[in-house]
């Protein structure tokens, strides 16, 4: 009886001992191997908020003509443009409507369309577009020759193809064509030249439109090296522009124009014929101009059969 | 001098008065010392044993040579703050508002990457549970679908041993808004840590990016992200490899 006691109790406690090596040995059953996992080597992750994608965004950009001392939002509207964002297609369209275009002004007749500003400022300006357009405008971001010239040596300059020679004594234009980088100042004289273009204040407006998409192009690049270079572009921006744009949705529009292909920017003016009222030269937008509104209100962007032919067309060859 | 008692039969104990005379003593209580003595001794070995190899494992050891969950002593070193303003005033104006946000991004930054890189307890099971509300509702889902980046990865515990050595740096830019308030902070982060892998090579976990941080309710959270991994093979290091008491930088 003893002696089956001990052997039983030997073998439970060798059992145990035996048991628990068996599962605790090096070389036991490995744990499946479960993926995902990061072998050596590169890997990236990335997110940006984005405005909802499910309708267009449309920002008007006015360039007031003020000078040092003048009210900013009570002057003639120097450069106007429309710009659309499609954030569902990544896309976007630059519209410049001509500083001269005769329209209806709501609560003042007919006049130039740059003299609305004067009239009720930003707000009217935007009124008066939207009546002429049918385009829903959700914010307003105006700048002055001063502050357009500041914000662009804060980012250190913006990179554009100048794409003719451009001399022009009266903005200060001096460039040959090709790819440079313009300092506050020159990227003014850019943007005011007129008298180097044969069709005047349209192939200015569309100048305008060209450092837009170069501005964006630049921002993209910056970004995808340093993503921090958003603050400094929002910064430049915010310190020398008055807008309407609440100041998260600043930040939400900048990643919200980093989704937008420049090569996939449509940059036009709207079309039309000059004439005189009055003594004063004006712009009677066409029918196209009518027809490219209709098209753009719709989702931000404009049809290739409705885009109507650049005004420099002749000095870049086409 | 020692002097030994023998004692000779007969109960060691003084008996019971009900037991005396109508009970004989059972064999049983006089059990060799041996019968206990051998499959106690064995069932201690066995559990010894058990506790060591199953460190080799996978498992928690309990000595030199198995993982613990030991958390490697971890903290960014903050190499720059830097204010970005909105208005006219003179940025220098914001460096101590500026310094103040940078320690509480520095503290989101190191809880993520605590959580995320070595916290055993997180990577042996491959999960993560304390890295995603660090990020914001607007972010979480695409930081969960990009884990495998983020983090050590679903199926770290396969793979090591042990991480250690972590190493970090942060520089942080903070905008301020019109009123002068800090409204998102960029943390610009350098990361790095010594996995040291089962089948006994090294790797430098290294991890590089760019988090945006907004003020919330529970500090500052994620709102938006570009981050990348190079992890890449390394040489056993000087010193004790891998250990999770690695000096952070």
């Amino acid at each position: 009886m003893r002696r089956r006691t001990v052997l039983a109790a030997v073998a439970l406690a060798a059992w145990i001992a035996g048991s628990t090596l068996g599962i605790s040995a090096p070389g036991g059953t490995p744990r499946a191997s479960a993926q995902p996992f990061l072998e050596i080597g590169q890997a990236h992750a990335g997110f940006a908020p984005t405005l909802d994608g499910s309708r267009p965004i449309f920002i008007l950009f006015i360039g007031s003509g003020a000078r040092p001392g003048e009210d900013v939002e009570h002057s003639l509207a120097d450069s106007i443009h429309i710009v659309s964002i499609n954030p569902a297609k990544h896309r976007s369209a630059i519209l410049g409507i001509p500083r001269d275009s005769w329209v209806d002004i709501p609560g003042h007749g007919s006049s130039k369309i740059n003299s609305s500003m004067v009239y009720g400022g930003p707000q009217l300006l935007v009124q008066t577009i939207e009546s002429l357009t049918g385009i829903h405008l959700d914010y307003w971001v105006l700048t002055t020759f001063w502050g357009f010239t500041t914000m662009l040596n804060n980012i250190g300059g913006l990179t554009v193809d100048v794409p003719f020679a451009m001399h022009d004594s009266y903005s200060g234009s001096d460039f040959e064509p090709g790819v440079q980088v313009l300092k506050g100042p020159d990227a003014l004289a850019f943007a005011r030249d007129r008298h180097s273009l044969p069709e005047g204040d349209f192939g200015r407006s569309e100048d305008g439109g060209r450092l837009i998409v170069a501005a964006l192009q630049q921002f993209r690049k910056e970004y995808s090296k340093d993503p921090s270079r958003l603050l400094t572009w929002v910064a430049a921006g915010l310190r020398n522009v008055q807008t309407n744009v609440p100041f998260d949705q600043v930040l939400e529009l900048a990643f919200t124009a980093l989704s937008v292909n420049p090569k996939y920017v449509e940059n036009v003016v709207a079309p039309g014929t000059t004439g005189m009222v009055g003594g004063s030269s004006v712009v009677n937008l066409t029918s196209q101009a009518q027809t490219i509104f209709h098209d753009m209100a719709g989702d931000g962007l404009i049809a290739k059969k409705n885009l109507p032919p650049s005004p420099n067309a002749s000095l870049l060859g086409g | 001098m020692t002097r030994v008692v023998v004692v000779r039969g007969g109960p060691r104990y003084p008996s019971r008065g009900l037991s005396e005379g109508r009970h004989r003593p059972s064999p049983q209580r006089r059990l060799p010392p041996a019968v206990l003595i051998v499959p106690a001794a064995l069932v201690a070995l066995g559990l010894v044993l058990f506790l060591v190899l199953r460190g080799g494992s996978g498992g928690r050891g309990i000595f030199g040579g198995g993982p613990d969950d030991t958390i490697p002593a971890f903290d960014f070193r903050i190499t720059k703050t830097q204010p970005i303003v909105v208005t006219d005033k003179e940025p220098s104006q914001f460096d101590s508002s500026a310094a103040q946000v940078a320690d509480e991004v520095t503290k989101t930054m190191t809880a993520l990457y605590t959580e995320a890189f070595l916290d055993p307890s997180n990577w042996r099971d491959g999960t993560y549970d304390n890295v995603w509300p660090l990020f914001d509702e607007g972010s979480r889902t695409s930081a969960q679908q990009d884990g495998t980046t983020l983090t050590l990865g679903a199926s770290a515990g396969d793979t090591y041993d042990k991480v250690g050595r972590p190493k970090g740096k942060i520089a942080v830019k903070v905008l301020l808004d019109r009123e002068e308030k800090p409204s998102m902070a960029v943390a610009i982060v350098k990361f790095s840590a010594l996995g040291t892998r089962k089948d006994g090579t090294y790797t430098e976990i290294v991890s590089t990016g760019q988090f945006f941080l907004r003020p919330g309710g529970s500090g500052w959270t994620v709102y938006a992200f570009q981050v990348r991994r190079s992890d890449h093979e390394t040489t056993p290091p000087p010193g004790p490899s891998g250990s999770p008491s690695g000096a952070s930088s």
